[in-house]
């Protein structure tokens, strides 16, 4: 990310092309794209298409729903991501894993965390929805092979 | 260059190897090296860390149209976990491997294709690695 300084982040994966954002913040680690059926995943009976309020749908699929207060505060119960739009298409998702801290995978590279404050807008857009889905619906964690060893 | 060929192609004649890379006629001495310069450009018309964008683009279509010779080096590709490649095989190949469970399972397309490579004599387990498992 240009906008992005490495000293603003910490890398918790390594690079893949296994899955992608969407993937990430679902946490089934699937590469999500409306098109390329032939290998990608898209949820049956969505639109294939990429505006922002599709990808709503998409992610309903998962137990992900709007927010009733548009706010990236963690919510007691629920996990919460963030989707960035441009123009309303969809262009990134992030998991906001804490005060401050969110959670992104950057398309074929690493997952990164870093602090909310650090995002800068210009790189994907501005802020679509706020979503959250019950914990009880929550994914798998990273699996092992993508993990950075400590 | 001009578009016009200077004598028909045929298999004992065959036409230098050529591809469009970044707007310009690029000739190559072997489909390896043809094959890893359009790999390069597909990648750099790829916006950088975008889920989005689509792995189809003009590079990714001269690829396809080497149709068979470049059917080793995408499995290769694939086993070095770069891009998406699978479409292409589909293409080349007439195969269609990924059923609609497996679509965006990446780990185990890969998978199932490398198999089929090694299976056929397109590449050997060795070459790049062990098989990813699903």
């Amino acid at each position: 990310l240009r906008n992005l300084k490495e000293r603003e982040c910490r890398f918790i994966s390594k690079s893949t092309t296994d899955y992608n954002c969407v993937g990430f913040a679902a946490a089934d680690y699937l590469w999500w794209h409306p098109q390329q059926q032939d290998e990608h995943f898209w949820p049956e009976g969505v639109p294939r298409d990429f505006w922002a309020k599709t990808y709503v749908q998409a992610l309903a699929t998962v137990h992900f729903e709007v927010c009733p207060i548009q706010s990236p505060a963690i919510e007691d119960g629920y996990e919460k991501i963030v989707i960035y739009h441009r123009g309303s298409k969809f262009s990134h998702v992030a998991v906001i894993a804490g005060p401050a801290l969110w959670k992104s995978k950057l398309g074929e590279f690493e997952d990164i965390e870093h602090a909310a404050a650090a995002r800068k807008m210009g790189e994907y857009g501005l802020v679509f929805k706020y979503l959250r889905r019950e914990l009880k619906w929550a994914g798998a964690p990273l699996p092992e092979q993508y993990r950075i060893l400590k | 260059m001009s578009a016009r060929l200077q004598h028909p192609p045929t298999l004992r004649n065959p036409e230098p190897l050529r591809a469009i890379i970044n707007g310009k006629t690029a000739i190559f001495k072997t489909p390896e090296e043809k094959f890893h310069a359009l790999v390069a450009e597909s990648l750099r018309l790829r916006a950088p860390g975008s889920s989005t964008d689509s792995f189809f683009n003009h590079a990714y279509g001269q690829i396809v149209a080497m149709g068979w010779s470049a059917v080793p080096l995408l499995l290769k590709e694939s086993q070095r976990q770069r891009g998406h490649w699978f479409t292409a095989l589909a293409w080349i190949t007439g195969i269609e491997m990924v059923t609609p469970a497996m679509r965006g399972n990446l780990r185990q397309i890969r998978a199932a294709w490398t198999r089929w490579g090694i299976e056929n004599g397109y590449i050997t387990e060795d070459s790049q690695g062990q098989v990813v498992q699903g």
